[in-house]
C-alpha cells in the first residue's frame, strides 16, 4: 500500500542552557494511507516531539533537527517554503492536543474558531458556505450547531475536546496527528470521544497517529501500533501481532506485565525497575539496556537493528536476531 | 466483623456559592477495618476528593460524624483533634505541587515530626526519617537534594514518605499514581501493598482508574455526584455490579484483551451536570438508559446480598 508518511532516521534534540536533550535519535516510521497508528511509550520517550516534527512545529529557538527526513506524500516537511507549510498544515495535517481546556481561544466564540480554519484554507468559499460546513461539522460531533455561538468556557471538557475535533476535522486533512485527545477526561467521556473519532474515521477516511500511554486504547481504537522508547522505535506491528504477546520487545512485554488488569487477579504487579531513560544522553547501545532482564554486554554497546519476525511485525533488540519466521 | 477503624455517618460536605449549594459530599456512609483498602471511584467532580479531605477536617463537614476507633473526630476542638491527626495522614495526586520546592527532601520528611510535637531529640527524628525514608526506596544521599532535582515517581515516595513518617493507622492516598508513567506506577502500588503488609495500615484509595483501584482494594465504593451508587467488596462488585452506572463505567475502560474488540459496549451518554442544589431523586437519572418515573423518588441503599449496597429501585427489585 501506498505510504502516505515516511520518517526517516529522524533525530531531534532540545539545546537548554543547562543541557542538550537528545529527545528523537534516529526514529523511522511509515504509515499508509488509511491506517490507525497507536504510538504507545512513556512521558519523555519522544511522542510529541515526532508529531510536532510532521508538522514541522518544534519550536525554532530550542529544537534543532540534526539528522533525518520526513517525507510526506512525497515531499520533504523540512524543505518546504513557508506558503507550502501553511498549505500542509490544517488543510493536509492537522493536530489535536491533549488538554482542551488551552487548545481553544477564550474569546472568540466556537463558530468563529471553526471557521478561521476555513478562511485560511478555502478562501474561495463564500461566508454562506462556511456558515454551513461549520454547522456540518459541529453536529457531525455530536454539537448542537446553535451552540457554536458559545464561548469555550460555556463547555464542559469532553463537549471542548468534541470542538477541538471539529477544528481539525473542518478542513479535511488526510493525516490526523491525536496527541493523548482523551487523556485530560473522564473514562465514559473518553468512550464517547474514541467512538466518535472512530465513526469519523470510517466516514472520512483519515489516517491518523493517535499517541497515547493507554495500551487499552490501542488495542479497541488502533490497527497498528508502534512502541517508542528513548526516542526510537523498538516495536512496531499490527495490533494482533503486538498484543498476542508470543514476541514482544522485553520493553514491550514489561509494560504489558505493569498494567493491572481488569480480567486477572495477581497479588503483585511486575513494575519496570530502574527509571526511564535520562534524555540528556545518548546511550551507545539500546536505549532499554539498563532496565532489561536480558541485558548482556553486548546491548550496552551496540544498536541493535530491526529484526522482522513477521511480515509487518518488526522489534528492535538482539534476543531476536535470526529467529525471523518465514514471511 | 472486627471493630471498624474508621466510620463514617451520614457525613454531608456541602459548599456555598454564588450558584446555590453544591452537594459534594451527600450522606456518605462506609467502614474501613484495619490493614484493609477501601477504593473510592467516580468521574471528576462526583465529591472523591472532597470526601477524602472532609474525613480528616481539611474541611470541616456540614453534618455527620466521623468515627476513629468508635470516637467522633468531628467533635473534637481543634487542640484535641492535633493528637488524632497524626494517626490520619493523607498523599495528594499530583507529586509536583504538594510539596514545598524550598525545603529539602530530609526537612520535607522531617518537619511533620516537628509540627506534631514529637517527643524525641533530634538524632531520634533523624533516625526516624532516614528509616521511613528507607522504607519508601529512597536512598539517604537524597535527603539533602530539592524536589526539582527529582523524577515524578521518587518524588510520590517522598510525598509517601512525609505521611508516613508519624506512623499513621489511616492514609487516605488521593490519586497518588495518576500523574505516574505505568512504569513507575507499578513500583508505587506494589510499595503501597508491602506496606500495608508490614503495618497494618488502612487506606481509603481515591481514583478514577478502575484497573488500579481492583489491583489494590478490599472492598469499592462508587461515587456519583456525591452519592454511593453501588458499595461492595471487590470480588461482589466486579462479578455482579448492577447499578446502571457501575456498569457503564467498567464497560467504558478499554482493556488489552483483543477477544474484548469490537464488543458491543453500553456508552452512556450525556455528562456529569453540577451537583449545584440537586432534585431530590436518582442523580444519575437524566443519564440513565433505564430511568422511570420512581426514579424522582429518593434512592436508598439497599443490602441486595450480604455486603452488596446499591442506590437504585429497580437494581434492589430484581435481587
Amino acid at each position: 500500500m501506498e505510504n502516505i508518511l515516511e520518517i526517516k532516521n529522524l533525530k531531534v534534540q532540545y539545546n537548554t542552557d543547562e543541557a542538550v536533550v537528545y529527545a528523537v535519535n534516529g526514529l523511522s516510521l511509515e504509515l499508509a494511507k488509511g491506517e490507525i497508528l497507536g504510538l504507545v511509550g512513556e512521558t519523555g520517550a519522544g511522542k510529541t516531539t515526532t508529531a510536532l516534527s510532521i508538522m514541522n512545529l518544534l519550536p525554532d529557538a530550542v529544537a534543532e533537527v540534526t539528522g533525518g527526513e520526513i517525507i510526506y506524500n512525497g515531499k520533504n516537511v523540512f524543505g518546504m517554503s513557508k506558503s507550502e507549510l501553511r498549505d500542509l498544515r490544517g488543510s493536509e495535517v492537522s493536530m489535536i492536543f491533549q488538554d482542551p481546556m488551552t487548545s481553544l481561544n477564550p474569546v472568540m466564540t466556537v463558530n468563529d474558531q471553526i471557521e478561521e480554519v476555513l478562511k485560511i484554507h478555502n478562501p474561495q468559499m463564500t461566508k454562506a458556505e462556511r456558515d454551513k460546513r461549520v454547522a456540518d461539522i459541529l453536529s457531525l460531533v455530536g454539537i448542537a450547531p446553535e451552540r457554536g455561538k458559545s464561548f469555550p468556557h460555556q463547555f464542559s471538557g469532553g463537549m471542548k475536546q468534541r470542538v477541538v475535533i471539529a477544528m481539525a476535522l473542518v478542513a479535511e486533512p488526510s493525516l490526523l496527528l491525536a496527541d493523548e485527545p482523551t487523556t485530560a477526561l473522564d473514562v465514559t467521556i473518553q468512550a464517547q470521544i474514541l467512538t466518535l473519532m472512530k465513526e469519523l474515521e470510517e466516514k472520512l477516511g483519515t489516517s491518523m497517529i493517535f499517541i497515547t500511554h493507554d495500551l487499552g486504547i490501542v488495542a479497541e481504537f488502533c490497527q497498528s501500533v508502534a512502541v517508542i522508547y528513548g526516542g526510537e522505535i523498538i516495536e512496531r506491528g499490527t495490533v494482533e501481532q503486538v498484543f498476542a504477546c508470543t514476541d514482544n520487545h522485553p520493553y514491550t512485554s514489561s509494560l504489558f506485565q505493569c498494567i493491572p488488569d481488569l480480567e486477572t487477579d495477581e497479588a503483585r504487579l511486575k513494575p519496570i525497575p530502574g527509571f526511564v531513560l535520562d534524555p540528556r544522553t545518548v546511550p551507545k547501545g539500546c536505549p532499554f539496556a539498563d532496565r532489561c532482564e536480558h541485558c548482556t554486554e553486548r546491548c550496552r554497546t551496540e544498536k541493535p537493528a530491526v529484526q522482522y519476525v513477521e511480515e509487518g511485525h518488526f522489534i528492535k533488540c538482539h534476543l531476536f536476531e535470526g529467529r525471523r519466521h518465514d514471511v | 466483623m472486627s471493630e471498624a477503624l474508621i466510620e463514617t455517618i451520614h457525613l454531608k460536605k456541602h459548599f456555598n456559592t454564588s450558584a446555590g449549594v453544591v452537594h459534594a459530599v451527600d450522606d456518605v456512609n462506609f467502614r474501613i477495618n484495619a490493614g484493609e483498602t477501601l477504593g473510592v471511584v467516580g468521574e471528576s467532580g462526583c465529591g472523591k476528593s472532597t470526601l477524602g479531605r472532609t474525613m480528616i477536617r481539611l474541611y470541616e463537614p456540614t453534618s455527620g460524624k466521623v468515627l476513629l476507633h468508635g470516637q467522633d473526630i468531628t467533635a473534637l476542638s481543634k487542640k484535641e483533634f492535633r493528637s488524632v491527626q497524626n494517626r490520619m495522614q493523607m498523599i495528594f495526586q499530583d507529586p509536583y505541587s504538594s510539596i514545598n520546592p524550598h525545603f529539602t527532601i530530609g526537612e520535607t520528611i522531617l518537619d511533620p515530626l516537628r509540627v506534631s510535637g514529637d517527643s524525641g531529640d533530634k538524632t531520634s527524628r533523624l533516625e526516624k526519617v532516614a528509616e521511613t525514608m528507607e522504607l519508601c526506596g529512597l536512598p539517604d544521599r537524597y535527603f539533602n537534594t530539592y524536589p526539582h532535582e527529582l523524577d515524578g515517581g521518587r518524588r510520590q515516595r517522598v510525598g509517601l514518605a512525609r505521611a508516613l513518617v508519624l506512623n499513621p493507622e489511616f492514609l487516605i492516598c488521593d490519586e497518588p499514581v495518576s500523574a505516574l508513567d505505568v512504569s513507575i506506577q507499578a513500583q508505587i502500588l506494589n510499595l503501597l501493598m508491602d506496606l500495608q503488609d508490614s503495618r497494618k495500615i488502612a487506606y481509603m484509595f481515591i481514583t478514577h482508574d478502575l484497573c488500579v483501584v481492583k489491583h489494590i482494594s478490599h472492598a469499592i465504593m462508587v461515587m456519583y455526584m456525591g452519592q454511593v451508587v453501588e458499595y461492595a467488596p471487590k470480588q461482589e462488585l466486579f462479578q455482579h455490579h448492577v447499578h446502571p452506572y457501575t456498569i457503564g463505567l467498567l464497560n467504558a475502560i478499554p482493556t488489552t484483551d483483543l477477544s474484548r474488540r469490537g464488543r458491543e459496549r453500553h456508552l452512556l451518554t450525556g455528562e456529569v451536570s453540577n451537583p449545584i442544589n440537586p432534585a431530590p431523586g436518582c442523580r444519575f437519572a437524566n443519564r440513565c438508559p433505564y430511568a422511570s418515573e420512581k426514579c424522582r423518588e429518593p434512592q436508598e441503599l439497599t443490602e441486595i446480598a450480604p455486603n452488596h449496597f446499591v442506590a437504585c429501585h429497580e437494581c434492589a427489585r430484581h435481587a
